[in-house]
C-alpha cells in the first residue's frame, strides 16, 4: 500500500464528518470513493490534501508517517488535489499558473518564460491536450481548468492525484479527454483517487472503490468484483423507500397547469425550452452539467436575461426582467450557491429569514418587531431548524441548517413556485432526508417545485416528471413511472431513449 | 469558471488595455496641442514632463501596492514627513546630502514596512491602516515643522532640476524608476508574486510563496518611492512641509485607476499609470496656461476638470454586475 | 443578575454590540481620566463643552456610517461643508428673508451632490471611493470658484441668533439637532425595512439583489442621506461663526470615517451601526480636548487618534491572520 490512512476522525463543531476511517491506496492505481453527499468524501480527500487536519489518525505514505499541515506541505509530498472549486489566479495566464512558485529564473531575476513554455508545450503537444497557455485563467472552460491544475500538480513532484468530481462541469468530449489524461498518469505510476457521484465512470475507469457512509468506511472493492445495484445499497444503506418519501404521480397529472413555459432562450446557453407545470408537480431537471439548466433556472427569477419565449403563469403572461418581479409574482428561488447568494453570513439568523418579506410585517416602513419575531420562531420550529439564538450569525451554522434557513426565507414570501438549483448540495444525510419529505410536503400543499439537480437518485426518485437538457435544450421528459438510471444517462449523453 | 469576480473584470481590463489609455492620451495631446497656443514650445513640454515626476514617482508605488490587493492613503503624509527630514538635517557638505539622501531612503522604506507589519498582525483593512498610519506621519511632520521652512544646499537642487531643453533630470530619474519597477513586475518572480497576491492569495499560500511577505514588500516599496518623491519636492521647492504632500494619496490613486488599475486588485500595469500620471498632469498644465492668460482662477477649474475626467474614464473601468 | 446570568447575556450579544459597550468603557475611562483633577462644576461644563465640540462630526459621521454600512466610502463630506458654508454667507447679504431660501439651496446643494454620488456607484457602477473623490474636487473646485479665493459675505442676524439659542440654559441647537438625528437613524437602521436592506446591502448584495429588493434605490439614498447631513451640519455650524472660513470642512470627511470605524461600522459591510458612531464622534473631539489640556500641541492630536484608532480597529478584528 502506497498512501494508508488509519483511524482518521474528524468533527465539524457537534457533526462528525469522519468516523475511525481507515483506508489505502495502492501505488499506480484508479482508486474511487463512493457515498451519498455527505458521507466524508469531500473531508476525507481535504485531510489527505491538507486542506483540513484530522482529529485523529495516522496517514502513512510510502512506509513513513507523515504529516500534511498544508496544501503546501501536501504538494512537497507529492499530493495534489483538484477541487471543484478552481485553484488558479484568475488574472494570470495558465502559463503563469503553472509555474507559479517554480519559475526557471535566469539573469537579472528575468523568468526565463521560454523554457517553460517549451517545456509545457512538449507535454501538451505528447498527449494532445486541448489547452493555451496564453489565456487568462479567469477565461478558462471547466474542461480547459481542469486541465491546467493537472498540468499544475504534473510538473511538480506528482505522486497522488486527487480528483474531486472532475467531471461536472464538462461535456462529453471533454470527459473521453480527460479519461485518456487519467490513464496517461495512471501508466506513470501515479496514484490517482477519484470522487465522482456517477457511478458509471467509476466502473469505466476506476480499479478499485471504496464506500463511505455516515463518516463511516464501509469497504473496498475491484470494481469487476461488485455491479451497479449492489454499490448503491451500500452507499445508500437503507431502504431508498424511506430516503425518499412517495408521491402519487396520477393526482397530480390531474391537476391544473399552473405554469406554461414556451420556446424559452437566453440565445447563448439554452434554446427552445417549453414545458407546463402542474400544480403541486416536482419537475426535476438533470442532464450533465453545464447543458444549459444553470442558467434556465435562474432566468425564471430574473437572475438571467430571456431573450426570447413566453412564461404564463395561472393564465397571465409574465415578463420577468429581475428577481424582485418573480418575487411579487410569487417565485422563489434557492441558489446553488448558497454562501454567496442565499445568505449574509454576518447577518442574523432573524434578518436572514424576514429579510424577502419584511414588508409583510412592517407599518410604513417600520418593522413590527413581536410580530416579526414570532413569525421567523415559528418557521423554525416547524423546519427543526437548531439555533441557540434568533440573533446568531448563520455563519456557524451546518450546511443543513443554513439550507433550512434559506428555505424558511423563501417560505415567508408565500411562493407558488419554487425554483431550487441542487437542493441537498452539501448538505448531511441525516438532513438531506428531512430536506426531501419537506419538498414533498411542499408540493401536497400546492407549491410546484422545479429543481435543477446533479445527484441522480436525487432525480430519479424526487421528481414527479425527468426533464433531461443536453446542449441547451430538452432532450426527454420521462414520468417518474417510466425513469430509469439508464434512460436518463442515455438522453443526458444526448441520444434518444428510444433507441437500443 | 466560478471567480465570477474576475471574469467580467478581465474581459474589462483586456478590452481597455494599456493601448487605450495611451491613445486616449495622444489624443487629449493633440486636441490641447491645436486649442492651445504655445503648448509645443519646447520648454513647455519640458515643463508637462516635469511636473508629472513627482505624482509619476508616487503612483508607480500606489500601483504596486494595489496590484498586490492594498491601497496606501499614506504617502501624503510621507512624503510631507520627508520633505521635513531632509530641510532639516541636510547641510552643504557632500557628506550630509548623500547621508541625508539614505536616512530618508531608509525612513521610507521603514515605513512601509510597518504599514506591511500592521496588515500582516492584525486583520484590518488596509484602508483603516494606511488611514490611521498616514494620521500619524502626519503627525510626526508637524511635530517637527509647524511651518514651511528648513535649508536645503543649493546644489542639491542644482542637480534634481536641472534640464536641457527637452531633457531633465527629474524626468530621467523618473523615466529609470519606471523601467526599473516595469522590469520587475513584467519579468521578475517577485511581480507575478504581486499579481497572484491581488488575484487570488490563496493560489499563492497553497504554492507555498509567504503572502505576507509579498505583501509587505509592496508597502516597503511604496514608502521607498515616497522617499524619493519627498527627496525630489524638497530640492524643487528648496524647503520642507507637513503640507508639501497634501493631495499626493487621493492623486496617486486616481493616476493609478485612469491608467487601468483595478482597485481590486491583481490587475494593472505601470504602463497604464504613467499614462495616467501624465493625463492628470497635463490638465494640470494646460488649466495653468489658461489661467494664466485670461487671468482666472483656473487653479480651481482644473479640480472640477480633473473630477469630471477621473469620473468619465471611470466608466470605461467600471466593474460589472453579474 | 448573577455573574452567570450577566456573562450568559453578555454571550449572546453580537459582537457589534460588544464592541459598542467595549469603547463606551473606553470613553468614560478617558472621561475619568481627564477629569480627576477638576470640580465636578468644571467637569459638567466640560462635557457640554465636549458634546457641543463633537455634535458636528456627530451628525455628518452619521451619514458616513450608513454610507460604509453599504460597502461603500464618502470622502466629499469636507467639500460638501465648505461649500454650503460660504455659500450660506456668501448668499444671506444680512437679510433675514433669505435665510430660508438660502438654507433650503444649502440643503439641495448636499442632496444633488449625494445623488450624483449614488447614480455613479449603483448605476455606472464605479468604485465608491472614486466616485466620491471626484465630487470632492468637483466641489473644491467649484467652491474656490464661487469665492474666487476670497469667500465673503454677512449673515442675518436673525440667523446668527438661532446659533445662540441654549435649550435648559445648556444645551446649544447643535447638539439638540445631533441628539434627534442620532436617535432617528439608530432606529431606522435597527427597526425598519430600509435599515435592513442597508445592512443586508453591506453584508451581501447580491443575496439581497436575489431576494428581490432594489439595491439602486437604498445605495442612492444613503448617498443622498450623506449630503443632506453633512449640509445640515454645515448650516449649524455657520450659524456660531463670525467669518467664512475655507477650511471649515477641513477634516470631516477623514474624521467622519475614523468616527464610523471607531464605532464598529468596520470596511466588511453589514456590520455596524450609528450607536457607535455617536460614542466614536466623542471619542474623537474628546482626544483633541484631552491633548489641549495635557498642553501637547495640536500635531499630538493626529499622532495620538491614529495610535487610538488603530488600537481600537485591532481589538474589534481580534482574530490573527493565520
Amino acid at each position: 500500500m502506497f498512501l494508508e490512512l488509519k483511524n482518521i476522525t474528524k468533527k465539524f463543531l457537534s457533526i462528525t464528518a469522519l468516523n475511525n476511517v481507515s483506508i489505502s491506496f495502492k501505488k499506480g492505481e484508479v482508486h474511487a470513493i463512493v457515498g451519498e453527499n455527505g458521507a466524508g468524501k469531500s473531508t476525507l480527500i481535504k485531510i489527505i490534501a491538507g486542506i483540513y487536519n484530522a482529529d485523529n489518525g495516522v496517514i502513512v505514505l510510502d512506509g513513513k508517517e507523515v504529516k500534511i499541515p498544508s496544501p503546501f506541505s501536501a504538494s512537497k509530498l507529492g499530493i495534489n488535489v483538484v477541487c471543484q472549486e478552481y485553484n488558479l489566479a484568475p488574472n494570470l495566464t495558465v502559463l503563469d499558473n503553472i509555474i507559479l512558485g517554480k519559475e526557471p529564473v535566469g539573469k537579472f531575476g528575468r523568468i526565463e518564460k521560454n523554457i517553460a513554455r517549451e517545456r509545457l508545450e512538449e507535454i501538451i503537444n505528447k498527449y494532445a491536450l486541448h489547452i493555451d497557455l496564453n489565456k487568462f485563467a479567469a477565461d478558462l472552460s471547466a474542461a480547459e481548468a481542469k486541465i491546467a491544475e493537472i498540468l499544475k500538480a504534473y510538473i511538480s513532484k506528482l505522486e497522488i492525484l486527487i480528483l474531486d468530481e472532475p467531471t461536472a462541469a464538462l461535456t462529453e468530449d471533454d470527459v473521453v479527454s480527460l479519461f485518456r489524461l487519467i490513464s496517461i498518469l495512471k501508466s506513470r505510476g501515479i496514484t490517482i483517487i477519484y470522487i465522482s457521484h456517477r457511478l458509471d465512470e467509476v466502473f469505466q475507469i476506476c480499479d478499485r472503490v471504496s464506500v463511505l457512509k455516515d463518516g463511516n468506511y464501509i469497504d473496498t472493492f475491484k470494481v469487476s468484483d461488485i455491479d451497479h445495484d449492489s454499490l448503491v445499497k451500500l452507499m445508500v444503506g437503507r431502504e431508498l423507500k424511506k430516503l425518499f418519501p412517495a408521491s402519487n404521480v396520477e393526482k397530480i397529472n390531474q391537476k391544473d397547469f399552473v405554469l406554461s413555459l414556451k420556446n424559452l432562450t437566453d440565445s447563448k446557453n439554452f434554446y427552445d425550452v417549453s414545458f407546463d407545470l402542474h400544480e403541486g408537480e416536482i419537475f426535476g431537471i438533470g442532464g450533465m452539467a453545464g447543458q444549459g439548466q444553470r442558467e434556465f433556472i435562474r432566468s425564471l427569477f430574473g437572475a438571467q436575461l430571456l431573450t426570447g419565449g413566453e412564461i404564463t403563469f395561472k393564465n397571465n403572461k409574465l415578463a420577468i426582467n429581475n428577481p424582485k418581479q418573480a418575487v411579487k409574482n410569487s417565485f422563489a428561488f434557492l441558489s446553488d450557491d448558497r454562501r454567496n447568494e442565499g445568505l449574509a453570513l454576518t447577518q442574523s439568523i432573524l434578518r436572514n429569514i424576514s429579510y424577502p418579506s419584511q414588508d409583510k410585517r412592517a407599518n410604513y416602513g417600520v418593522i413590527d418587531k413581536q410580530k416579526d419575531k414570532a413569525v421567523v420562531s415559528k418557521y423554525i420550529q416547524d423546519l427543526s431548524i437548531k439555533i441557540t439564538s434568533l440573533y446568531q450569525n448563520v455563519q456557524g451554522l451546518s450546511g443543513g441548517n443554513q439550507q433550512r434557513i434559506v428555505i424558511a426565507k423563501w417560505l415567508l414570501v408565500s411562493p407558488q413556485i419554487m425554483l431550487f438549483h441542487e437542493p441537498t448540495l452539501g448538505i448531511d444525510v441525516g438532513a438531506k432526508q428531512d430536506i426531501y419529505k419537506l419538498l414533498r410536503l411542499f408540493a401536497e400543499q400546492g407549491i410546484s417545485i422545479i429543481m435543477v439537480t446533479s445527484d441522480m437518485l436525487e432525480l430519479l426518485h424526487m421528481s414527479d416528471r425527468i426533464c433531461v437538457f443536453y446542449e441547451g435544450r430538452i432532450q426527454a421528459i420521462i414520468s417518474n413511472k417510466e425513469a430509469t438510471e439508464e434512460k436518463i444517462m442515455k438522453a443526458a449523453s444526448g441520444k434518444s431513449i428510444n433507441e437500443k | 469558471m466560478k471567480n465570477n469576480k474576475f471574469t467580467a473584470k478581465i474581459k474589462n481590463y483586456k478590452k481597455n488595455s494599456t493601448g487605450t489609455i495611451w491613445l486616449l492620451l495622444f489624443a487629449v495631446f493633440i486636441i490641447v496641442s491645436i486649442t492651445v497656443q504655445d503648448f509645443t514650445r519646447p520648454a513647455n513640454l519640458a515643463n508637462v514632463l516635469i511636473q508629472m515626476v513627482p505624482l509619476g514617482i508616487v503612483a508607480i508605488g500606489q500601483t504596486i501596492v494595489m496590484l498586490g490587493g492594498g491601497i496606501d492613503l499614506s504617502v501624503g503624509a510621507q512624503i510631507s514627513f520627508i520633505t521635513i527630514i531632509a530641510s532639516t538635517f541636510m547641510g552643504d557638505s557632500i557628506l550630509s546630502i548623500i547621508g541625508v539622501i539614505v536616512l530618508c531612503l531608509l525612513l521610507g522604506s521603514l515605513f512601509g514596512a510597518f504599514n506591511g507589519i500592521i496588515l500582516k498582525y492584525f486583520s484590518i483593512h488596509p484602508l483603516i491602516v494606511t488611514l490611521c498610519s498616514g494620521f500619524l506621519f502626519q503627525g510626526l511632520a508637524y511635530s517637527m515643522h509647524q511651518t514651511t521652512g528648513g535649508y536645503i544646499p543649493s546644489i542639491f537642487r542644482q542637480i534634481f532640476t536641472a534640464s536641457y531643453g527637452f531633457f531633465s533630470v527629474p524626468f530621467g530619474l523618473f523615466l529609470m524608476l519606471f523601467l526599473i519597477f516595469n522590469y520587475l513586475l513584467k519579468e521578475t518572480k517577485f511581480g507575478r508574486y504581486i499579481y497572484a497576491l491581488g488575484g487570488s492569495e490563496e493560489v499563492l499560500i497553497n504554492v507555498g510563496i509567504n503572502s505576507d511577505t509579498i505583501r509587505i514588500k509592496t508597502y516597503i516599496i511604496s514608502g521607498f518611492l515616497c522617499a524619493v518623491t519627498g527627496l525630489y519636492i524638497a530640492a524643487r521647492l528648496r524647503s520642507g512641509s507637513a503640507h508639501y504632500g497634501s493631495d499626493y494619496a487621493l492623486l496617486s490613486i486616481a493616476a493609478a485607476v485612469v491608467g487601468g488599475t483595478s482597485m481590486a486588485g491583481g490587475l494593472g500595469s505601470l504602463s497604464g499609470t504613467f499614462a495616467g500620471a501624465m493625463m492628470v498632469s497635463m490638465f494640470n498644465n494646460v488649466l495653468n496656461n489658461i489661467g494664466f492668460k485670461y487671468n482666472l482662477q483656473s487653479a480651481f477649474y482644473k479640480d472640477v476638470i480633473i473630477g469630471i475626467i477621473l469620473v468619465v474614464s471611470m466608466f470605461f473601468y467600471r466593474k460589472r454586475e453579474l | 443578575m448573577t455573574v452567570l446570568q450577566l456573562s450568559e447575556r453578555w454571550k449572546s450579544l453580537s459582537k457589534h454590540s460588544k464592541n459598542v459597550i467595549l469603547l463606551f468603557v473606553i470613553f468614560t475611562v478617558l472621561l475619568v481620566l481627564s477629569n480627576v483633577r477638576s470640580s465636578i462644576d468644571t467637569t459638567v461644563k466640560d462635557f457640554f463643552n465636549l458634546l457641543k465640540q463633537s455634535a458636528g462630526l456627530g451628525i455628518i459621521a452619521i451619514g458616513q456610517t450608513l454610507v460604509i454600512l453599504t460597502g461603500g466610502i464618502d470622502l466629499c463630506l469636507g467639500s460638501i461643508i465648505t461649500f454650503v458654508h460660504v455659500y450660506i454667507i456668501g448668499s444671506m447679504n444680512n437679510d433675514p428673508t433669505m435665510i430660508i431660501p438660502v438654507c433650503l439651496t444649502g440643503i439641495a446643494i448636499g442632496a444633488t451632490t449625494g445623488l450624483f454620488n449614488g447614480l455613479g456607484v449603483a448605476k455606472a457602477k464605479i468604485a465608491p471611493f472614486i466616485m466620491t473623490l471626484c465630487s470632492n474636487y468637483i466641489l473644491h473646485g467649484l467652491y474656490m470658484i464661487y469665492t474666487k479665493g476670497q469667500p465673503r459675505g454677512i449673515l442675518a442676524g436673525s440667523f446668527r441668533m438661532i446659533g445662540r439659542i441654549r435649550v435648559f440654559g445648556y444645551i446649544p441647537v447643535i447638539v439638540i439637532v445631533w441628539v434627534i438625528l442620532s436617535i432617528l437613524f439608530i432606529f431606522i437602521l435597527k427597526r425598519t425595512t430600509f435599515g435592513a436592506r442597508v445592512h443586508m446591502i453591506g453584508a451581501n448584495a447580491r443575496a439581497s439583489y436575489l431576494s428581490g429588493v432594489n439595491n439602486d434605490n437604498i445605495i442612492i439614498a444613503v448617498y443622498v442621506i450623506s449630503g443632506v447631513l453633512a449640509s445640515l451640519a454645515a448650516i449649524i455650524l455657520t450659524m456660531d461663526m463670525s467669518a467664512a472660513s475655507l477650511n471649515l470642512g477641513a477634516d470631516y470627511s477623514m474624521d467622519s470615517i475614523a468616527a464610523a470605524v471607531l464605532g464598529g461600522t468596520l470596511f466588511v459591510g453589514g456590520i455596524g451601526g450609528v450607536e457607535g458612531t455617536v460614542v466614536g464622534s466623542l471619542i474623537i473631539r474628546q482626544i483633541t480636548s484631552l491633548l489641549q489640556k495635557a498642553n501637547i500641541v495640536n500635531w499630538g492630536k493626529l499622532i495620538v487618534q491614529s495610535v487610538i484608532i488603530l488600537g481600537i480597529v485591532a481589538l474589534y478584528s481580534r482574530k490573527k491572520k493565520s
